[in-house]
């Protein structure tokens, strides 16, 4: 193995001081093959550098790799699952920026004390890594910070620099209130704009915080309350009142039906608790119906939501409609009470059935009211507890008939009743043991029981600051977002999944496809030329090869009759060639530098005045890629080249070499 | 005493492409001894090189139905090689190999390698056999010092080892040849034309050299020398074949022949 090893390097050392020490013919063939490849390289050059220069203004402009996504095919809005799952699926995407923008107004308070306000500036959505931004080396923003960045009009009405804190005020106008919130922004960075528009950036997460305050939610990053009942008051069934002497006719009962209504005449008023507010002659000409849908009693997400005049208003009967929820056991003033919800209207015939007729919440009050007749006329608040740490403020309401009892709540009724009494922190037992001390009962707004329902069942939050129930916000959902592909050539492969995802998009498809299609037809022309070059230069190898190994048959018969094989001399042949390949390409490299040097060079003040109107309408690039090839293709094209000079010096009679060398 | 080659029988037919030509080499039976120096004598076109060629394993036997023996013994073998087979049967690679390990040339016009220096050229049936580089260079040196491969340069002498063979006169050229022919301790040496380029004391001095070197002790080296010179002949071998050049009447074509194997007693 050693002697094989050792032969076989001989070879090695023998073809390359052959080549070496012989340089003539060594540099002969070498500049003959630099030749042959020193065109195709500047070929590739020139047409990667009018690739560039047609891919100049996309490459560098933001919007060349954007992507703007609207909702999908199916109107589905994009929220922040949807986001993330496309920057996994769609494959080569840089980010996803929620495209939102929204106007707040925006005040400074400079150090002497004069106050500048800018109404109307409309902030758009960023992220950490947006090229808008980075274009404008502004691309600073952080995620859960209050900074923003300006443009450079805004700073300057302002009159505010870099690093300065200034105020962004927030208006929300529903139901024709308006209400106002602020924080402050610390300015990281300003654009530098021509126009006058007023233009702010925030992190997305910033806009979907002032979109929530603006819906009526509440901002508890910032402060912002959620703004007052805003949230719905939904319930599980309607309690209709009728008087014997106009009770629902069969249309009445049609037309409830016909909506989807079920109305089921209740026998036994007492597991309503109500039963004791009447008077006692009024059951015999009250007859009183529960109205509710199936979807209203299966989820409470599924509550409804209709007024009481929206109710009666189905029927023809001189019907009253209370919405009822199941009264619940809460905490008040640390007492354990039923609490139920009953609201009439200021005036309905429904009041001259009641014992007093003051036994009923109204719909519409500034401070919750709650009628219980046992707290004293000098109490003004009691606290009611309906979670850990969530309380309410109620006020008393003081009866001209303060003797009233309000009806108390059994075990039988509870356990009759098909709306037992709820009481979340309590288990059965202690529902039983509570019942049988029979406590007082209290009334409040039937809203108020709606918004602790839904806030048990988690269809609303709490403000504890403002004691108000508030809608659970949903997550954001955006009608567009900005797609930012890795490379422009990643446009296209991205546009096509979301076009099978039936997304509708904005991109600068058609410039990328010509841009594709011109630099594709230059590669095929570069192609076409390459191989007929290089099918050139193979042949041109192989002749120089052949004359080359004629003249070193003398050299090649010693070799042979010193005892070195066929494959011996075939390797010291192929040895040469790839050693000439590679001599080629890296002169080529150097070659192909200098030219695309001098095609990119342009002249400049210090050129001489003949030189200063010349002017090359092209460009080279020169890439490491196509080196490479160059490289590889110079190597392969003289190894191809010299297969068959090889094999024919081997094969060549030993002594008949020596002979004919000789000559 | 063993035979290193004993060939019997051999017709070689030559085709001459450029000429159209045809010749004939005949050989009714040659014997060469173990050790023995012996020169091929004959005028020119006679066949000389031809039997060189065959002998040195170069060319196979073109016709072989009439080649009764062509064997070899080389040191340590205990039978003698038949290589009338290895050629019938096509196995170059094995002939090579004897070839390479076996059997050294030295050629007429020194034939050295003109990119490599002298100490290089000497290396190359070294290296090819897979000496190492002390081994080499100690042979090298021993070969040198035996050929007198030196120069003179300010009064002191100076090896040729580093030196070009493009810049050595025809007689270091030829030494460089013989020592390259003998570096790798072959058991037969052929040696075509050795004293051409040489004047007689030159020539005198590179057989004398040559045959204590194949015939020192440990050294049982064969020597086969082509050569026009009948008085070197003599002066040198043991063995003198004769060949003579003919014409085939029936066939029109020229050819040589060995006509006498002598033994000879060198002066």
């Amino acid at each position: 193995m050693m002697i094989l090893l050792r032969r076989w390097s001989f070879y090695l050392k023998i073809a390359f001081l052959d080549l070496f020490r012989l340089r003539t013919s060594l540099v002969l063939h070498v500049v003959i093959v630099t030749g042959i490849c020193l065109p195709i390289l500047i070929l590739l050059g020139l047409k990667r550098g009018h690739i560039a220069e047609l891919r100049h203004e996309l490459v560098t402009s933001p919007t060349g790799r954007q992507v703007t996504i609207s909702v999908g095919g199916r109107g589905e809005l994009l929220t922040p699952a949807i986001i993330s799952k496309l920057e996994s699926e769609l494959g080569p995407v840089d980010l996803i920026i929620p495209d939102t923008e929204r106007v707040a107004n925006l005040s400074y308070e400079s150090p002497g004390n004069n106050r500048i306000e800018i109404k109307g500036v409309t902030f758009r959505s960023t992220s950490p890594g947006d090229p808008v931004l980075a274009a404008s080396d502004a691309d600073v923003l952080t995620p859960d910070a209050s900074e923003v960045v300006l443009y450079q009009s805004v700073a300057e009405q302002l009159k505010a620099t870099l690093g300065d804190t200034i105020t962004m005020v927030v208006t929300r106008r529903i139901s024709g209130k308006s209400e106002s919130a602020q924080t402050n922004l610390t300015i990281k960075n300003i654009i530098s704009s021509a126009s006058n528009e007023q233009i702010g950036y925030l992190h997305y997460q910033f806009i979907d915080a002032i979109e929530c305050y603006i819906r009526g939610g509440r901002v508890q990053q910032f402060d912002w309350p959620a703004m007052k009942g805003s949230v719905r008051d939904r319930y599980a069934e309607y309690l209709l009142f009728c008087e014997t002497s106009a009770n629902l006719s069969v249309d009445d009962m049609a037309a409830f039906d016909a909506r989807g209504f079920n109305v089921e005449e209740i026998i036994d008023w007492r597991a309503y608790f109500i039963h004791d507010l009447f008077k006692t002659d009024a059951l015999k000409s009250l007859i009183l119906y529960r109205v509710y849908s199936d979807r209203s009693q299966s989820s409470p997400a599924n509550r409804l939501a209709l007024s009481p005049k929206d109710l009666t208003a189905i029927s023809a009967a001189d019907d009253i409609a209370i919405p009822w929820n199941s009264p619940r056991f809460l905490t008040i003033n640390g007492e354990k009470r039923p609490v139920i919800g009953f609201s009439l209207p200021r005036r309905c015939w429904l009041k001259s059935y009641l014992q007093n007729s003051e036994t009923a919440c109204p719909y519409f009050y500034d401070e919750i009211p709650v009628i219980d007749p046992s707290v004293p006329p000098d109490i003004s608040e009691l606290v009611l507890e309906f979670d850990k740490g969530k309380s309410l403020t109620l006020h008393p309401v003081h009866l001209t008939v303060p003797e009233t009892v309000l009806p108390r709540a059994n075990a039988t009724d509870s356990e009759q009743s098909p709306s037992e009494l709820v009481d979340s922190s309590q288990n059965h037992s202690e529902q039983k043991r509570l019942s049988q001390n029979k406590p007082a009962p209290v009334l409040v707004p039937v809203q108020l029981l709606a918004h602790i329902d839904a806030y048990l069942n988690g269809q609303a939050e709490f403000d504890q600051k403002t004691e108000q129930f508030i809608p659970v916000s949903p997550p954001p959902a955006y009608t567009q977002a900005r797609l930012y592909a890795n490379t422009i050539d990643d446009v296209l492969p991205v546009v096509e999944k979301l076009e099978k995802r039936h997304y509708a998009y904005r991109a600068q498809t058609s410039r990328i496809r010509e841009i594709k299609g011109q630099d594709q037809q230059l590669q095929d022309l570069v192609l076409i030329v390459g191989v007929s070059v290089f099918l050139f230069g193979i042949m041109t190898v192989f002749s120089l090869f052949l004359e080359a190994t004629e003249r070193k048959r003398g050299t090649i018969g010693i070799l042979r009759v010193m005892g070195v094989s066929r494959p011996g001399v075939f390797l010291i042949v192929f040895i040469r060639a790839f050693a000439v390949g590679l001599l080629a390409g890296l002169l080529t490299w150097g070659l192909g530098q200098i030219v695309t040097m001098g095609l990119n060079w342009r002249p400049d003040e210090s050129s001489a005045e003949w030189l200063k109107d010349w002017q090359l309408e092209v460009s080279s690039i020169l890439n490491t890629q196509d080196v490479l090839l160059i490289l590889f293709a110079s190597t392969i094209c003289c190894l191809i080249g010299s297969i068959i000079p090889a094999w024919r010096a081997s094969q060549r009679d030993p002594f008949d070499a020596i002979a004919d060398g000789r000559m | 005493m063993k035979n290193v080659v004993h060939i019997e029988g051999l017709k070689q037919v030559l085709h001459d492409k450029k000429s159209g030509a045809i010749y004939e080499v005949h050989v009714d039976e040659v014997v060469i001894p173990e050790g023995s120096f012996t020169a091929i004598l004959g005028p020119s076109g006679c066949g000389k090189t031809t039997l060189l060629t065959v002998l040195g394993l170069l060319r196979a036997a073109t016709v072989n139905s009439q080649l009764k023996r062509f064997e070899m013994t080389f040191p340590g073998d205990t039978e003698p090689t038949d290589l009338s087979v290895i050629w019938r049967k096509n196995l170059r690679s094995q002939a090579n190999a004897i070839r390479r390990k076996h059997i050294g040339f030295a050629l007429q016009s020194g034939e050295l390698l003109p990119a490599l220096t002298v100490a290089e050229n000497i290396d190359i049936p070294m290296q090819i056999n897979g000496f190492s580089r002390n081994q080499c260079r100690q042979r090298r040196n021993e070969l040198i010092e035996a050929f007198g491969l030196f120069h003179s340069r300010n009064n002191k002498a100076q090896s040729l080892a580093r030196s070009r063979v493009n810049r050595l006169s025809g007689g270091e050229a030829q030494r460089v040849a013989l020592a390259r022919a003998i570096s790798h301790r072959p058991s037969l040496v052929f040696v075509d034309e050795p004293t051409a380029s040489l004047n007689r004391e030159m020539a005198h001095q590179a057989l004398t050299k040559l045959r204590s070197l194949c015939q020192s002790d440990g050294e049982r080296c064969t020597v086969l020398m082509i050569t026009h010179d009948e008085e070197l002949a003599r002066e040198f071998c043991d063995h003198i074949i004769r060949m003579e050049p003919g014409k085939d009447i029936s066939s029109n074509h020229p050819f040589g022949h060995v006509t006498e194997f002598s033994e000879n007693s060198p002066a």
